[in-house]
């Protein structure tokens, strides 16, 4: 608890120093070690009293959280840690009227299945095996070099295909995918990773072709204008009537590995769907007509 | 509450209250991604970089029929904060300021730092909260 005071006094002292009217807070830190939502997590009530009896299942990110939201502070979950995506959090942002959205940036390997994927589902082209290896040498990977840390992320990275490609529905196309994702920690290449995708593919009568993606990919450079999207649009939700009180903000899903939903609701994953998604919330906030590219009034 | 939130017109159930002032960004974690974003801001402010990804900087939204012809920026669509009203902070584990913290990191190259730097070096972390056994590999001063 003396932490999170620490924190809203620094929250409260940088509005103060800055001049700032609005603030947001927007997490770039590294990936914890996983943890899986416990009793203290249920509501702000045990989270508080987690706090008190320093409960070692808070982790660090989620005080950062805690504070942010407390002084009504938004908060943005640019990893896959847990942070805001446990019901304290949710009853806070809605208690305080403070936006949340995570997780886990969406920018590499993710990025370019979740722009991939989308196009073989709609031409249903099936697909078994999707193959993905990174190397890079930033303190991310440093960090992801840790079993924990890269459980965290591995759950963050492999349900993006089950979503998009919805086995269920399409047994025969994506009712056998082998998905192995793996991180290689390799100091040479700094920031610059590099990452491997094999994917193998089927089409009419079953006959299988492949697919390899190389991408020399600048994690930051395509992390960094997300974050600055996000601070944004994060600002714009705590000031819109109709989105600041409603917690996660689904409609920022395009910047995110695993989009944060309520209880109950799966993600959307499709980089396309999470585009308009984002677009037609901008046209509804301004009360424009939604775009659904019918176009038959064309015709008449 | 700002009192400019109440000045929008009633007859719509959707009020947006006006980006007035300036904005905040608070950044726990000062490592790559927050000084190539805060760099990058600083740079796209002086003019001497573009921010190329960003959908709220370049980004445009198509509005009624096609034939309408209206697809004006985002950014002039919704009220959003102006890069000019940016300011920063950040907590680290480290000690170094933003400036040092990018030329660490080794994202953008030294000339371009360089050209922010009185920008950069001015922001120093705060005082971390950091727990050892979440971030196994990271090791900050002690």
């Amino acid at each position: 608890m003396e932490l999170a005071e620490q924190l809203r006094d620094d929250i409260r002292d940088f509005k103060k120093s800055s001049g700032a009217e609005r603030l947001v807070m927007i997490w770039c830190g590294s990936t914890e070690t996983f943890i899986k939502p416990g009793k203290v997590h249920k509501s702000v009530e045990t989270f508080e009293k987690g706090l008190l009896a320093s409960d070692a299942s808070i982790a660090p990110s989620m005080i950062y959280a805690y504070a942010a939201l407390k002084e009504g502070v938004p908060f943005a979950n640019g990893a896959p840690n847990l942070t805001v995506d446990i019901g304290a959090m949710l009853e806070l942002s809605k208690q305080m009227e403070a936006p949340i959205c995570g997780k886990d940036y969406k920018t590499g390997q993710t990025l370019i299945k979740t722009i991939l994927a989308p196009g073989f589902k709609a031409r249903m082209i099936g697909l078994n095996g999707w193959f993905s290896t990174n190397i890079l040498g930033n303190r991310d990977g440093e960090v992801l070099d840790d079993p924990g840390s890269f459980k965290t992320k591995e759950e963050s990275k492999l349900s993006v295909l089950e979503h998009i490609l919805q086995p269920e529905l399409y047994p025969e196309l994506y009712g056998h995918i082998c998905h192995k994702v793996r991180i290689n920690y390799y100091p040479p290449r700094g920031d610059n990773k590099e990452g491997w995708d094999n994917i193998d593919i089927f089409g009419w009568l079953g006959y299988p072709m492949q697919i390899k993606v190389d991408f020399l990919c600048r994690d930051s450079i395509l992390a960094a204008p997300i974050v600055l999207d996000l601070v944004l649009f994060l600002d714009l939700a705590k000031r819109s009537s109709e989105l600041r009180g409603i917690g996660i903000q689904e409609w920022l899903s395009f910047y995110f590995k695993s989009p944060m939903t309520p209880p109950g609701l799966y993600p959307e994953h499709d980089l396309f769907i999470q585009s308009m998604k984002l677009k037609n919330t901008l046209r509804h906030l301004k009360r424009e007509e939604m775009i659904t590219h019918l176009g038959l009034e064309y015709y008449d | 509450m700002p009192a400019s939130t109440k000045q929008v017109k009633e007859n719509t159930d959707s009020e947006i209250a006006p980006a007035k002032g300036k904005l905040g960004v608070m950044i726990p974690g000062m490592g790559a991604v927050a000084t190539t974003f805060v760099a990058g801001v600083e740079a796209v402010r002086k003019g001497i970089s573009t921010p190329i990804g960003s959908l709220t900087q370049m980004g445009t939204i198509r509005l009624g029929k096609r034939t309408e012809g209206r697809s004006p920026k985002i950014q002039d669509f919704v009220p959003l904060a102006k890069l000019s009203d940016l300011v920063f902070t950040g907590w680290d584990i480290f000690e170094d300021d933003m400036y040092a913290a990018a030329r660490n990191a080794g994202v953008l190259e030294v000339s371009l730092l360089d050209q922010v730097k009185p920008f950069l070096s001015k922001i120093k972390p705060r005082k971390a909260v950091f727990d050892k056994n979440y971030v196994k590999s990271s090791t900050g001063p002690t």
